[in-house]
């Protein structure tokens, strides 16, 4: 297995070659030796190659913040995802997990969805349950009609192909 | 004094009227919308009451809620801050009837100078310069020959705006009509009023600002000038006290100027009037901010003065701690705006959460900020989240000064631009002082980052790898013997 | 713990002679298992990356913990069956570390014959679920198999230890608590199918994975029903219709992905707290292997030598070191872990064989897994050694290994012939894992002997028939023999029948002991107890 940075749009591989008696981190084909040195909470220090290096770090929802001498690296794991993560990113389809009622239709036919926004509220079983987009997208359509009734593993909802939310949007918001 | 102010406003400036509230034994309210629950000025303050409203810019804007929370928890005051109630008129017409102090001007100079027609003509008439322009709603019919007439290049601005809206730049005739037609539905969607104007266009020119302000009796007094020609998007990022490289000469004529246009107005507390200089030494009035300025801690260190504190005292009636012949400028200050944005990527705000703040420490050396650790940064409100200050001997040490602040520095999980303020603290045209707006697009090929050199990356990319649970696992939740075998294979 | 004193002179024209030769063979070894891992006809590995799937290594690497070691097993399976058309009995098994996780993994080698199972492969399959099964090892299988293979069906199908044999070890493992993931690649097709379905979880890859009991040729064939893979048995179908399949992979990086996060779930299992120190390398350098063992099977050499080429710090506590000599016993540490060594070093005696039975009780009484290193031609014959009791000697020696309840390994240095084969943990006697040496000989008797025995028996025929002895005939019997024997008593014969857990390179002995030992820790050490010992 292969660990994925990347920063400035570059991919960085990141292997390890042996871990005693220290770490050994293989960047483009080229072993380093690190030996991590303790530091204050939401510091860093490393010994890399016998050089010392210290800065801060965070660890953002997706990118990893550092900052060294000076510099803010921004890096995101190629790797991130996995089992939970992978619910959904393909679908193009919205369907219910049960039958029930439209109560309420939030989003509209052209309308750039972000995932987790509630799409349709339903009534099934007496409990009123927000319907969200799996990912980011562009409703293509709305398939059922506030009141209506539908069955379980009813098309609700479809997605067009899926599209990057434009910077203009997000500078619309700021502004 | 005032026993009981309400701040109206939010993040570092809200923080920094209240500082020095709680300096003067002033208590503070806090307005705040529910996204910002958590942050400094809400901490800071002795009472917070939550504003209602879905639209976060709207809930600081309500200007019934903010004039009803006063009232019901006593506050005498309200300082507005700079940005949302600022510079408006009914609100500081409105709290004055409520019978609250509103610190800052009269309700009356602020509707002067809040229309940019208005002023400019109001400038004009008190001899003081303004660029040649001619106005849409003079006569429309004939307004663009009459803007041909000013000559090339022209600026197209909205009459009701600010902040780069509605701004557009036409250097050829053949260009105006378009640039006309883009510039008013700009005015028109961002202000609701279309009206524009042309004037000449200062290329090259160096925005000069002037700090005043008046005691409340009629006498207004200039607190030097500033230099804020870094901008990017017609907004500055980095501003300095005082401004380099002008002479005496026209240093004065530019700070009779303001003082006579404020004196004019009767202006009362602290107000800055802005110029363009051209590369001439002609000046002209751009506009009248009538309210502190984002930058004015600039002319705070040069000055040794608390600024707020001033608007303070005019605001409840017991005048300036200072007279004109007191200011006397010391050393050489410079602010820069810390915002959540990405310079490579044109300025894109950017959005995040402030998961690391580490401030720099040392002499002179002034953070205002309005963010706390685990703050999230959301497109809901400005881009800005702070600003470093520091203050030298000269300008040179300045520069010095704040170039360590900035690598000292760290505020990590939402992109920001400190390391492209840092660039251009090192870049030689900024030390030579040769500035001008047009400086962030003529250097941005040496404004650019370099290229890491490769072991920093190297180390950057380790000290990532193993901020990460899952690779902290991989490297080190490995059993023996297998972990000392390394990758052998058979 | 004394360090072994070596007495190898590695100036010497002997040493010299045996290095060039075992390094020859140890190079052969290497040549044979990368032509084994890897040389497959273009349009096979074309074929598959058209498909978007990797080869059963890559996905192997990927799976694996970076920079840990794998335990490849029988690399060479099948080597020497089917014509060579199944080069490592077409699939992948051994031990590596995922997730932080000890694991046993299995892959099918969908380049060959589209991944099928042929007789050999079967056995392979079984045989690391057996260990998995012994060691309570985790298993991640990686399927991309079309099932058995249809043309040898009554070797792969009907017998005990066949393919059904593969879902039964499945269902103990589970039953046991011992966790299985199958990260499906490509089709698993008829049995294939039950290997995800008896896995505690399985990933399908989306596009190129299916599971199905008839793929779309059996379907029609069948009923007529015309229908795709994807729609028979893709990963929408398992894994929102029929819940065959817990995860759908966009691809197979993804699969890896998801796979290596579950077993990230797995709990830890406790280990049996084995008597462990910090491991030292060995004394003297183990590439000296090469230059101890001998290029002739009739050769003799200091069992010393190599267990100090072996052991940490080349230490070794020997037990009666000057009793029953020809069976070197005591304890070391390999990585650290404490072992009880048997090593032979010349004809089992009666004194070796009690010393043996002896040392192994002392090895169960102090909880001490048994390591032996074979080079054994047999146990002493003769008269007087009948009478002195050798026949029930060595069999207390085989009661005594094969009642232990401590893990037993077996390394064939050399050679392994007659019934000390036996005494020294054979292959039937359930040792964890058992490797030999690419010149190691393994049969009931070497070949000269064979031979020689056969021309007797001959000559006793044509003597008792009136006959005349003919010499050329006489030498035909021995040429046949010894020719037949040679090619059965390699090696490689053996490894590709399977008769061992794979080939190693003498210098990787020390590694492969390390992780399977740590691997045995695994399960729980059973009640220790003896049948009747003939005193």
């Amino acid at each position: 297995m292969t660990t994925q940075l990347k920063l400035d749009g570059r991919t960085i591989r990141l292997d390890i070659a042996g871990r005693k008696p220290a770490l050994r981190l293989v960047f483009d084909s080229v072993e380093h030796e690190v030996i991590e040195l303790p530091a204050e909470d939401g510091a860093f220090e490393l010994k890399l190659d016998g050089r010392v290096y210290r800065g801060w770090r965070y660890a953002g929802e997706r990118e990893i913040y550092v900052r060294l001498d000076g510099r803010t690296f921004v890096m995101s794991l190629a790797e991130a995802g996995g089992a939970s993560e992978t619910k959904g990113r393909h679908a193009n389809a919205v369907r219910s997990e049960m039958p029930g009622t439209v109560i309420g239709i939030h989003c509209a036919r052209g309308d750039e969805v972000r995932a987790g926004d509630t799409l349709i509220t339903i009534e099934s079983m007496k409990l009123q349950i927000g319907v969200a987009a799996p990912r980011d997208g562009v409703i293509e359509d709305i398939h059922v009609a506030a009141n209506a009734t539908f069955e379980r593993d009813a098309l609700l909802v479809s997605f067009a192909a899926l599209a990057e939310l434009a910077d203009a949007d997000l500078m619309e918001k700021r502004a | 004094m005032f026993s009981k102010v309400l701040v109206a406003n939010r993040g570092e400036i809200a923080a920094r009227i209240m500082r020095t509230a709680k300096e003067m034994g002033i208590a503070t309210v806090a307005v705040y919308h529910h996204l910002d629950r958590g942050a400094p000025h809400v901490r800071m303050a002795d009472e917070a009451v939550e504003l209602d409203g879905d639209v976060p810019t709207k809930a600081y804007l309500d200007q019934e809620q903010i004039i009803g929370i006063c009232a019901r928890l006593g506050a005498e005051a309200i300082h507005p801050g700079y940005g949302f109630l600022s510079e408006n008129a009914e609100f500081a017409e409105r709290v004055t009837k409520a019978g609250i102090v509103f610190v800052g001007p009269d309700a009356g100079a602020m509707h002067l100078m809040g229309d940019k027609v208005r002023s400019r003509n109001f400038a004009a008439e008190h001899g003081v310069p303004v660029a040649p322009s001619v106005l849409q709603g003079d006569d429309p019919e004939n307004f663009l020959a009459r803007a041909k007439a000013i000559g090339f290049p022209l600026l197209i601005k909205a009459s009701a705006g600010g902040g780069g809206k509605g701004m557009k730049i036409v250097r050829e005739a053949a260009d105006l009509v378009e640039a006309v037609r883009t510039a008013s539905s700009e005015a028109e969607r961002y202000f609701g009023d279309g009206l524009v104007y042309a004037e000449k266009l200062v290329e090259r020119g160096r925005h000069i600002e002037v700090q005043v302000i008046g005691d409340g009796t009629g006498r207004v007094l200039h607190l030097c000038e500033r230099e804020c020609s870094i901008q990017r998007r017609y907004q500055k990022i980095v501003e300095e006290a005082p401004a380099p490289n002008l002479s005496d000469d026209l240093c004065h004529r530019i700070r009779a100027a303001a003082v006579q246009l404020a004196s004019a107005a009767k202006y009362r507390n602290a107000g800055t009037i802005e110029f363009i200089l051209g590369a001439d030494r002609e000046f002209y009035f751009l506009e009248m901010n009538t309210r502190l300025q984002v930058e004015h801690p600039v002319t705070e260190m040069i000055l040794g003065l608390d600024l707020v504190a001033e608007q303070f005292r005019v605001a409840a009636g017991e005048g300036l701690s200072f007279r004109q012949e007191d200011i006397k400028p010391s050393g050489h200050a410079i602010e820069v705006r810390i915002c959540a944005e990405e310079p490579e990527k044109d300025f894109r705000p950017a959005i995040g959460r402030v998961g690391l703040l580490r401030l720099p420490a040392g002499e002179q050396v002034r953070f205002d900020g309005g963010i706390a650790e685990g703050q999230a940064v959301t497109p809901a409100f400005d881009s800005m989240l702070a600003k470093l200050i520091v203050h030298s001997g000269t300008r040179a040490e300045a520069i010095a000064r704040m170039k360590a602040a900035l690598a000292d520095l760290a505020l990590l999980g939402v992109p920001t631009n400190i390391d492209y303020l840092a660039r251009v603290m090192a870049h030689p045209a900024f030390a030579a002082a040769r500035i001008d707006t047009g400086f962030l697009s003529e250097h941005a090929g040496t404004l650019n980052p370099d290229d890491a050199v490769a072991e920093l990356e190297r180390a950057a990319c380790a000290a990532a790898a193993l901020a990460q649970s899952d690779f902290r696992r991989l490297a080190f939740d490995v059993p023996e013997p297998h972990a000392a075998m390394g990758g052998w294979r058979n | 713990m004394s360090r072994i004193v070596s007495t190898v002179k590695p100036e010497s024209d002997e040493f010299r002679r045996r290095y060039r030769h075992n390094r020859w063979m140890a190079q052969d070894l290497k040549r044979m298992q990368e032509a084994a891992r890897s040389a497959r006809p273009k349009r096979d590995i074309e074929r598959l990356a058209k498909q978007g799937k990797m080869l059963p290594r890559e996905r192997l690497e990927k799976l694996l913990d970076p920079g840990t070691p794998f335990l490849e097993l029988s690399s060479l399976a099948g080597n020497m069956a089917y014509e060579g058309e199944a080069p490592s009995a077409s699939c992948i098994t051994g031990i590596g570390i995922v997730s932080g996780q000890e694991v046993m993994i299995h892959a099918d080698d969908a380049t060959i014959k589209g991944g099928a199972w042929y007789p050999l492969t079967v056995k392979k399959i079984v045989r690391a679920l057996d260990i998995a099964l012994e060691n309570r090892l985790p298993v991640v299988h990686l399927c991309d198999s079309a099932g058995g293979f249809l043309q040898m069906q009554s070797d792969v199908f009907p017998d005990k230890y066949m393919a059904g044999r593969i879902f039964r070890n499945q269902s103990l493992l589970s039953k046991m608590g011992v966790k299985q993931l199958a990260l499906v690649f490509g089709h698993c097709t008829a049995g294939g199918a039950y290997i995800p379905a008896l896995s505690d979880y399985n990933v399908i890859t989306r596009g190129t994975g299916a599971v199905f009991l008839g793929g779309p040729p059996l379907v029609k064939a069948a009923t007529g029903e015309v229908v795709t893979a994807e729609a028979l048995g893709g990963a929408d179908l398992h894994t929102r219709t029929s819940g065959t399949c817990d995860y759908a992979a966009e691809d197979e990086d993804d699969a890896i992905r998801i796979g290596r996060e579950i077993v990230a779930q797995w709990e830890r299992p406790k280990k049996w707290a084995i008597d462990r120190e910090e491991a030292e390398p060995p004394f003297y350098d183990p590439d000296e292997l090469y230059g101890i063992i001998p290029d002739d099977i009739k050769k003799a050499y200091d069992a010393r030598e190599v267990i100090a080429r072996m052991v940490d710090g080349s230490r070794f506590h020997e037990f009666q070191p000057n009793y029953g000599t020809t069976l070197v016993c005591g304890y070391a540490r390999i990585w650290g872990f404490r072992v009880g060594i048997l090593a032979n070093n010349g004809v089992l005696f009666n004194d070796s064989a009690l010393k043996g039975a002896h040392f192994i009780e002392l090895c169960n009484q102090n909880n001490t897994p048994l390591l032996f290193l074979q080079n054994i031609t047999g146990y002493m014959v003769g008269r007087d050694y009948e009478a002195a009791g050798i026949t029930k000697d060595g069999a207390k020696m085989i009661m005594a290994m094969t009642c232990s309840h401590v893990p037993k390994f077996t390394v064939m240095c050399h050679a392994s012939f007659g019934a000390g084969n036996y005494g020294m943990c054979g292959r039937a006697f359930d040792g964890r894992f058992l490797f030999a040496w690419p010149n190691h000989q393994i049969g009931v008797m070497g070949g000269e002997q064979a031979a020689n025995t056969l021309a007797e028996v001959k000559i006793r025929q044509l003597e008792r028939n009136g006959e005349a002895v003919d010499q050329a005939v006489i030498d035909a019997v021995k040429q046949d023999t010894l020719k037949a024997y040679t090619s059965q008593l390699s090696a490689y014969h053996s490894t590709s029948e399977l008769w061992d857990d794979g080939l190693l390179d003498p210098v990787d002995t020390r590694n492969a002991l390390g992780i399977a030992i740590s691997a045995s820790l695994n399960a729980p050490l059973g009640a220790p107890g003896y049948g009747v010992l003939r005193l």
